[in-house]
């Protein structure tokens, strides 16, 4: 994993050298069962995929095996029938504006909270981590009660309000990273003449500019996928996984291949953004958590 | 802990200033998140209390002071299997999370001893985290339809066709929890192996390989110094992961839509399905009734972890 400098000096944990055949021997069948597992978690969208091309009949009878005659009517179908270009460009639409909101009120706070000191700054933090803890639904049924009392419900800013909390599990990372930049770096431009705002935004920002970059990017994915709030509080506008959610019952009334071809569509653009931000997402996960 | 600055120019009449300005910037930056929490977070939560204690009036369609959600509360607990039968679900897919996790800290270890081929599991394993819950629900349930998916196939193929249940998997109720609690781990485990194996790979390599020269074997090297050694990460992980007791839900909603006969429900389930019928104050006293319930749980959970890793020497 990440000791690349004990591979030179030494070999490394698990190497060939330091292994019995046998343990050799075992890894190799471990491995056939975590691909058998690999493969499983694959093949449903491979299924969806050859079957996205057949008439619903023919997956009736023959769901394994390739389409005899593929044909695009289902994709076409899909596109005029299921809205489904209103679905992405709601979700879009949705998750930028979350993504944005939620980001920038995270680094403010985060930073003016690692930075300057201040009375009450500490019980903010300590108040920030325990309420960290606390369930999210049993909260549900008030701030339900609170989106429709105040006409919030439905409307794109009540969903950025509801959304846009600076104190997610980010914040704790963006804190500490804050706190971890020295003051130096500011000193030279407050002898300039720089105020706490520039100090911000040109020499702290572009400090922390990977781990803001990182968390966006999960944070924008977490927003995309997000179905729970988007199906209670923004239903009259279907984010995608909304509009998915919705179409099941088509599949219930028999148009599997349109159901499977609308299904393609929507795992393409997530595919694509993983193949681009595997790393990233991947290695901070470890760090900082999917969830916001 | 750095330290923080403190102006230090020259003259009093600028340094009154800039405190002024100082004071100012951090209002400013400050404000709306504050504003955000209070309303989101602190009311909401206080809310959330003060509703068990209300009601709406039929007759003059206003809200009441009542005791009325309680009593029912105990009444349906006692008479009645929904709430018993949620309750038993969420605890249910907490020790299933716990499984879960159990199984990830192996598949973990098999990845930090390189089985051939980890690099790409690992990303195909992180996959089910960066799809659509949607998405994967559906997909996962067509392998598991009657007539069109493959795992009856396979089943039937192999000779185990006797395990389908005669209704279907979605119309027993053991086959519905089944396939609840096979999905959380069959989906859960990329993320769980990520947590787990940074834990691993952070292990002083030399301690296993003294432990190697002296001839320990997989088994010994995973039970006696891998698992002690990333047990804080376990343990968060373990509470983290039983924590879905209180909001396990959407997979229920998306996989067996609570049925059959309302066997699968849990009790973040019944909360949301009351919400979306406008029982707003029976959902708050639901889910304030299980949180006193379940955070003991937890915080019992997390007093015997902290014991064993005492015993660890953590």
């Amino acid at each position: 994993m990440n000791v690349t400098t004990a591979k030179r000096s030494r070999p490394k944990m698990g190497s060939r050298l330091l292994r019995p055949t046998h343990e050799r021997i075992i890894l190799w069948i471990i491995s056939f069962f975590l691909a058998i597992y690999a493969l499983s978690l694959i093949y449903p969208f491979f299924y969806l995929l050859i079957n996205s091309f057949k008439t619903n009949t023919e997956i009736l009878l023959h769901p394994f095996s390739f389409a005899s005659a593929p044909s695009f009517d289902s994709y076409h179908y899909v596109f005029e029938h299921y809205g489904i270009g209103e679905m992405f460009l709601n979700s879009l639409l949705l998750t930028v504006g979350e993504t944005a909101a939620s980001m920038f009120f995270t680094v403010c706070a985060a930073y003016v909270l690692a930075k300057y000191e201040f009375p009450g700054n500490h019980f903010l933090y300590n108040l920030v981590l325990i309420c960290g803890m606390i369930p999210t639904i049993a909260s549900l049924p008030s701030t339900y009660k609170l989106m429709a009392g105040s006409h919030l419900m439905g409307t794109y800013i009540g969903m950025i309000l509801l959304n846009c909390g600076a104190f997610g599990g980010s914040f704790l990372y963006l804190h500490s990273y804050f706190r971890g930049i020295p003051w130096d770096y500011a000193e030279s431009a407050q002898i300039d003449g720089a105020d706490d705002f520039t100090i911000f935004v040109r020499i702290m920002c572009p400090l922390a500019k990977n781990s803001i970059i990182t968390f966006t990017i999960i944070r924008f994915l977490g927003f995309w996928n997000d179905y729970w709030f988007p199906s209670l509080f923004y239903s009259n506008h279907p984010v995608l996984a909304v509009g998915l959610a919705n179409l099941s019952s088509e599949a219930a009334n028999g148009f599997y291949s349109e159901y499977f071809a609308a299904m393609i569509i929507a795992v393409i653009p997530v595919l694509i953004f993983y193949a681009i931000f595997q790393k990233p997402l991947m290695t901070n996960t470890i760090e900082g958590g999917l969830k916001q | 802990m750095t330290t923080v600055y403190s102006a230090n120019p020259h003259r009093s009449h600028r340094i009154s200033r800039q405190k002024r300005k100082r004071a100012l910037f951090i209002v400013l930056m400050l404000a709306f998140p504050l504003l955000q929490f209070a309303v989101f977070f602190l009311y909401v939560n206080f809310d959330s209390v003060v509703m068990t204690f209300q009601n709406i009036d039929y007759d003059t369609q206003r809200v009441i002071w009542t005791t009325e959600n309680y009593r029912r509360f105990f009444y349906e607990l006692n008479h009645l299997k929904q709430l018993k039968n949620a309750i038993g679900n969420s605890l249910l897919f907490g020790l299933n999370d716990l499984l879960l996790t159990l199984i990830s800290t192996v598949l973990a270890y098999f990845f930090y001893k390189r089985a051939p081929g980890v690099k790409v599991y690992r990303v195909i394993y992180f996959l089910p985290s960066i799809i659509s819950i949607v998405i994967y629900t559906t997909v996962y349930k067509y392998m598991w339809d009657p007539d069109i998916g493959i795992a009856d196939a396979i089943l039937k193929g192999v000779g185990l066709g006797f395990l389908i249940p005669a209704n279907g998997w979605l119309g027993s109720v053991a086959g519905a929890k089944f396939l609840l609690c096979f999905y959380c781990i069959w989906v859960g485990t990329g993320y769980n192996i990520l947590i787990l194996g940074g834990a691993m790979s952070n292990i002083d390599t030399s301690v296993m390989e003294y432990a190697r020269l002296d001839g320990v074997g997989m088994w010994r090297e995973f039970w006696q110094i891998v698992v002690p050694l990333i047990w804080p990460t376990l343990e968060v992980a373990l509470l983290g992961n039983f924590a879905t007791i209180f909001t396990f839900f959407l997979q229920v909603q998306l996989i067996t839509g609570g049925g059959p006969d309302q066997s699968s429900q849990t009790i973040a389930y019944l909360i949301n399905a009351n919400v979306n019928n406008s029982n707003m104050y029976w959902a708050s006293t639901i889910g304030i009734c299980f949180s006193v319930f379940a955070i003991p749980l937890i915080l019992l959970l997390r007093y015997l972890f902290e014991r064993i890793g005492k015993k660890l020497g953590f």
